[in-house]
């Protein structure tokens, strides 16, 4: 158990630079995950962590030890990986005990740390098959079962899910978080699906391009993102953005202007919102979450000043939610609805947007108003 | 994943093939077991008119050739010759491979290509500066010396087909047995050779049979001494200069392609295939 710190991290491979300047504070038993598009370094990033990749410039501690220059053996770390690289010459007992057999522990206490995995793990009737004769789901047990058996400072886990089917993808995010908590070791995750980034961190770091665009809790990710990017990245389905201009009227209101409506920013989102007087008669990118736009037919006590009326492209009807495509002009908006809501393709809808919960960014950096 | 039906002519084509293929193994047996004046007066199809009338068949050139002063020490030697330069060269090259397949190093890639280069060079142009270097050094006739140059001769090939397997092995096995705490020689024992047992047997058999049926070399730097000489010159020794008694040749190539086959039927049984399944998805 052990902390993990990157101090300016930077990572080039040749002219391209994968990671740049990452700063990340992982405290002692936190699951933080990594989560980001393709090509984000996120893998480099983790894959820095574990000594398979020499860090360019910066230091990465484990513990309080600098483990630049430390060979991966030596840094007592385990990773699971992607194609769960198992050893398949050898049975799953063989796999599982290959690092402590490396390592010179007693036979017995080799046997006691593998039947234990298993029995967490739920494979000990596999122990002797060869990984050709497994499922997924059990060759990716296997692969979770080589990392805990040796009981390391800092388990690595790189997209570990990413090949299972979807139902067994879902089973495992559970048993992993569940995993967690009973081994109380820091866990170092890196996949590209927010879900998973969601449901199983404590923390969230977001990158892309290599440059880690914010970093911490899922939840404080999810209500107040810093720019653009990890607002449309976080959430499903992704927040809706739309370009507006800002108007104050003579009693001092602020609205959002765009030729589809014009809404009312709450008062209390006006104070929240500090620079907003600078975008006044300016264009802002309006955010708004689909999850936030509400079917004035089914939420009636919804603000006058926050409902207009929208066309309806196309309806998807998903049993405990309805997404609606509203076509706003010259783009289209995704709601999502409580299922009592009795819209149809191509009809006219009035709908009310949770105002107190909008976003605004400045279309130049992207980054959120303050 | 199915097949397209293979027509009759496809059928006939391979069939045909096989057999022109097959034609000249099946006369040299043949002839191999005809009595010599019927070899010289008529060619081997003729038993075809009757191919049961046993009388025309006899064993007589094989009693000969196993039976010329010699052959039991030539085929001794043969073997004295062969298994250590096939081991030697898949010993060195496997180590050779590996590390042109997973180590950095600076040069590696240069020198790689100097490997592969090696493979056009035909090895009739080393003959006669590497026997000056034997003479001198005292190794021209010995088994040291052929050791070595079927080794130099074997290993460029063995380099470059075994780094082609060992680079085809998924790099998250060495990299996941790196933080296991797996060293490189630990990497390359328990991971990287039992996962090529395919490859370095197929290599074992090329490198078995090349230096098994080798003449040229085997004559130039062991020379006639039929202490050191292998089967192949000793086999050459039995037909005269002009071509006389080439009856006992067909016999001798028959008794020197046993052991290769031996090994052939040894070895093919680890030509598994899928021996990978299961290491990685897909």
């Amino acid at each position: 158990m052990a902390k993990v710190v990157l101090e300016n991290v930077t990572k080039r491979f040749g002219d391209v630079v994968a990671v740049k300047d990452a700063n990340i504070d992982i405290p002692d038993r936190e699951f933080v995950v990594l989560v980001g598009p393709s090509g984000c370094g996120k893998s480099t990033t983790l894959r820095m962590v574990a000594g398979l990749e020499e860090v360019t410039e910066g230091n990465i501690y484990i513990g309080d030890t600098l483990v630049n220059d430390i060979p991966p053996k030596d840094r007592d770390i385990a990773m699971v990986f992607q194609n769960y690289a198992l050893y398949p010459h050898m049975d799953v007992y063989n796999n599982m005990a290959f690092g402590l057999k490396l390592r010179k522990f007693p036979k017995d206490e080799i046997d006691r740390r593998v039947k234990e995995a298993a029995r967490i793990l739920g494979i000990e009737n596999l122990l002797h098959r060869k990984p050709k004769e497994l499922s997924g789901g059990q060759r990716q047990r296997v692969a979770v079962g080589r990392a805990i058996v040796r009981e390391p400072k800092v388990f690595l886990m790189d997209e570990p899910l990413s090949n299972l089917d979807a139902k067994l993808r879902v089973q495992m995010r559970a048993e992993l978080s569940k995993l967690h908590n009973r081994l109380q070791t820091t866990i170092i995750y890196v996949t590209h699906d927010q879900v998973e980034a969601m449901t199983m961190g404590d923390r969230i770091v977001v990158m892309k391009d290599g440059v880690i665009q914010q970093i911490g809790a899922p939840l404080e990710i999810y209500h107040k993102p810093k720019n653009i990017f990890v607002a449309g990245f976080i959430g499903s389905p992704a927040m809706n953005f739309v370009e507006v201009v800002i108007r104050k009227d003579e009693q001092g209101r602020y609205w959002v202007e765009h030729e589809a409506f014009k809404l009312r920013i709450p008062d209390e989102k006006v104070r929240e919102l500090q620079d907003l007087p600078k975008y006044v008669d300016k264009k802002a990118v309006f955010g708004i979450r689909p999850e936030n736009i509400e079917d004035a037919a089914i939420v009636p006590d919804g603000r006058e000043d926050a409902t207009f009326v929208a066309n309806v492209d196309v309806v998807e009807p998903m049993g405990a939610e309805i997404f609606a495509y509203l076509n706003l002009g010259d783009q289209s908006v995704v709601a999502r609805f409580d299922p009592a809501s009795t819209v149809q393709d191509g009809q006219q809808v009035r709908v009310y947007f949770q105002m107190e919960k909008m976003y605004l960014f400045d279309p130049e950096t992207e980054e959120a108003v303050a | 994943m199915e097949r397209e039906g293979a027509s009759p002519l496809v059928h006939l084509v391979i069939i045909l093939t096989c057999l022109v293929w097959i034609l000249p193994t099946l006369g040299l047996l043949v002839s191999s077991v005809r009595p010599a004046h019927d070899v010289a007066a008529t060619g081997w199809w003729t038993v075809l008119r009757n191919p049961f009338d046993l009388t025309q068949y006899t064993l007589q050139n094989y009693r000969e050739v196993l039976g010329a002063a010699g052959m039991g020490r030539a085929f001794v030697n043969s073997l004295i010759i062969t298994i250590p330069a096939t081991l030697l060269t898949i010993g060195i090259a496997a180590f050779a491979a590996f590390a042109f397949a997973w180590f950095q190093f600076p040069g590696r890639d240069a020198l790689f290509l100097v490997v592969v280069g090696l493979l056009v060079v035909p090895l009739q142009m080393t003959l006669i500066p590497i026997l000056r270097l034997y003479s001198r050094l005292g190794l021209a006739g010995t088994f040291v010396g052929i050791w070595l140059a079927h080794v130099g001769y074997g290993l460029p090939f063995a380099i470059y087909l075994l780094r082609n397997f060992f680079g085809s092995l998924p790099a998250d096995l060495f990299e996941s047995a790196f933080i296991d705490g797996a060293s490189p020689l630990t990497a390359f024992f328990r991971l990287a050779l039992p996962l090529s047992v395919p490859a370095l047997a197929s290599l074992g058999i090329f490198q078995f049979l090349w230096v098994w049926n080798d003449l040229l070399v085997g004559l130039i730097y062991l020379g006639g001494s039929p202490s050191v000489a292998p089967l192949t010159v000793r086999l050459s020794t039995l037909v005269g200069s002009y071509g006389q008694s080439w009856h006992l040749l067909t016999a001798a190539a028959f008794v020197s392609m046993a052991v290769p086959m031996a090994v052939f039927f040894a070895l093919q049984r680890y030509f598994v295939r899928g021996i990978l399944a299961g290491a990685v998805k897909g």
